[in-house]
């Protein structure tokens, strides 16, 4: 009798042992792990992922927000406990995070926070005071997705839309042109221009007119900045901004097949002919401007000739790569934060803080998201 | 006044049996607690989720597979389903479906399955950046999905698969969101469907590592 009794005992104990041995056992990793009131993960838990190569996904709600960490396995090398909760608060222009934890995770984790909102932003960035943090990427069709990649916490900081961020700079240089007027800023309307709203110095469509202009250009879709024309472009070289300009042909790589074999070795490995690099230009130049300064100071082979029709240059070749050498379908595309503006560069008068991107297509701007020239 | 004492067997009886029904609540404590169980074992909403997967390097070329599944079923058969999925077609190409491991019913209607035929327009997908992807039973619910077709494993209901483009970089996430998405049963009222709480989502993303 006293045998069975230590026997059902023993088993208690090793079972009960078991269970309460912490969330190691516990926790299923192909669900979603809700975080607890104090938001702590214990190291056995990122241990169990590191061990399985797991994605785990935690998720936490603050206030109206809802979030989420995905945490690769892959990652993860020395583990311990963290404390993943966070605290966000709305504030004027976007959002503020007050993260929990203070020290560096040890590892990348993935912040993803769920807003009830739509951002028109496709980028967003998140400040510590003034100093940049992190890069915020914005998805989402009906509600936006804040998506951050977070490597080193800071205590607190503020997460704008890129949008948001221009704007300031806009209105900073507005509040500069007050102590220094200026009217170079010309940016004529035709008549086609007529069904457009005016916000800062700049035109921008409202997305009414649905008829080309006289330079066979598409109506600009809502919101995007219209085309100012040349020969209205006057240069202040008295002000001076800064924009992002980089030129990239990777999309070359995944199609070698289709390359002329005699500029192959022109195709850097990563694709990257300029890297990101910040440039100053003056007010009122244009993308055009803009691109032949910076290949001449770089040293970098440009080709480009006067197109009347689009009223614009026409970029042939960059680099020594020309439109038609990856296929009939490829050429010479430009972004400006993230659109493909529907007209030619030398009708984009550039604006503080503006990122441009050269990019090679090999597929009608499809494979580099421009969805406007197919 | 004598003590009345329990006959010894009478008492080793009640002890094994106190002690066994202990050992079965343990059991199902155990149990519980080991698989999380409340879902399988209760029920729960379904949850279609498109599963993450491990980070991909941006020089990749190699196709993208992402596992679309589901929890359970409810108890009606659901000879239509379809989903809408958001994806960003400026990084990721989509390239199509493959078939999962979640039956249908054969034509005769019974168990011996066979998997259903998805219909998806990856060239309209890509350029509207939203996958549409419907199955209907044309056999008036002979090949229907039910719950009896589920494994108790990972139920895939299909697959989809994509390819960077050129255009990724190095921390790119490309989420992949659903926008709808229904099991449609012959009674409306049983119809799983997201925009009536009746089927859960959960979305997915491809993350762009070096």
């Amino acid at each position: 009798m006293k045998r069975i009794i230590s026997l059902v005992l023993t088993l208690i104990l090793l079972l009960s042992f078991t269970a309460c041995s912490g969330n190691f056992a516990q926790v299923d990793l192909k669900e979603p792990i809700a975080l607890t009131e104090d938001g702590i993960i214990e190291k056995s838990v990122f241990d169990k992922i590191k061990n399985e190569n797991a994605i785990a996904t935690f998720t936490g709600e603050s206030g109206d927000f809802k979030y989420e960490w995905t945490v690769f396995g892959s990652d993860l090398v020395d583990t311990r406990d963290v404390n993943l909760s966070l605290a966000l608060e709305k504030t004027d222009k976007g959002i503020k995070i007050k993260f929990s934890e203070a020290e560096d995770f040890g590892f990348p984790a993935l912040l993803s926070i769920h807003l009830n909102e739509k951002w028109t932003a496709n980028s967003a960035t998140a400040f510590d005071e003034e100093t940049a943090v992190y890069s915020v990427s914005v998805t989402g069709s009906k509600t936006s997705i804040l998506n951050i990649s977070v490597n080193k916490i800071v205590a607190e900081c503020e997460i704008l839309p890129d949008d948001t961020k221009q704007e300031e700079n806009t209105s900073s240089t507005e509040s500069n042109k007050d102590t220094t007027p200026s009217n170079n800023q010309t940016n004529k309307t035709d008549d086609y221009l007529s069904d457009v709203k005016e916000s800062d110095d700049r035109i921008y469509s409202d997305g009414k007119n649905k008829e080309k202009d006289k330079y066979e250009t598409d109506p600009v879709p809502e919101g995007k900045p219209m085309p100012v024309e040349p020969e209205d472009q006057e240069v202040n070289k008295k002000k001076s901004y800064t924009c992002t300009f980089s030129i990239e042909c990777s999309t070359i790589l995944n199609n070698l097949k289709d390359l002329d074999p005699d500029k192959r070795e022109l195709v850097p490995s990563n694709g990257v002919i300029l890297a990101p690099t910040k440039v100053t230009f003056y007010e009122g130049e244009s993308v055009f401007d803009v691109l032949q300064r910076v290949c001449k100071e770089k040293g970098i082979h440009l080709e480009s000739s006067w197109t009347p029709i689009y009223n614009s240059a026409y970029i042939e070749g960059i680099h020594n790569l020309y439109e038609f050498d990856c296929g009939e379908l490829s050429g010479w595309t430009y972004c400006v934060d993230g659109w493909y503006p529907n007209y030619g560069c030398s009708r984009y008068q550039l604006k503080d803080g503006e990122k441009v991107e050269w990019r090679y297509t090999c597929d009608l701007g499809k494979d580099v998201g421009c969805d406007w020239m197919g | 006044m004598s003590k009345r004492s329990m006959n010894p067997k009478t008492k080793k009886k009640l002890i094994i049996g106190i002690s066994a029904g202990v050992l079965v609540l343990l059991l199902i404590l155990f149990l519980l607690l080991f698989k999380g169980c409340s879902h399988s074992i209760f029920g729960g909403t379904p949850t279609l989720s498109i599963e993450t997967p491990q980070k991909i390097s941006k020089t990749d070329t190699q196709e993208i597979m992402l596992d679309v599944t589901i929890s359970s079923f409810g108890d009606a058969i659901y000879p239509a389903a379809s989903m809408s999925i958001s994806f960003d077609s400026s990084r990721l190409e989509f390239i199509g479906i493959e078939e999962g491991n979640v039956f249908i019913r054969n034509d005769e209607g019974e168990i011996p399955q066979k998997l259903p035929e998805w219909s998806c327009n990856p060239e309209q997908c890509n350029k509207s950046g939203k996958i549409n992807i419907m199955y209907l039973d044309t056999t008036g619910g002979k090949n229907a999905f039910s719950k009896e077709l589920l494994s108790t494993d990972e139920n895939v209901v299909l697959r989809l698969k994509f390819r960077l483009r050129g255009s990724v970089r190095s921390g790119d996430i490309c989420d992949l969101i659903f926008d709808d998405a229904v099991f449609a049963a012959s009674d409306e009222t049983e119809s799983l469907a997201m925009t009536t709480d009746t089927l859960k989502v959960r979305n997915g993303k491809i993350v762009v590592g070096d």
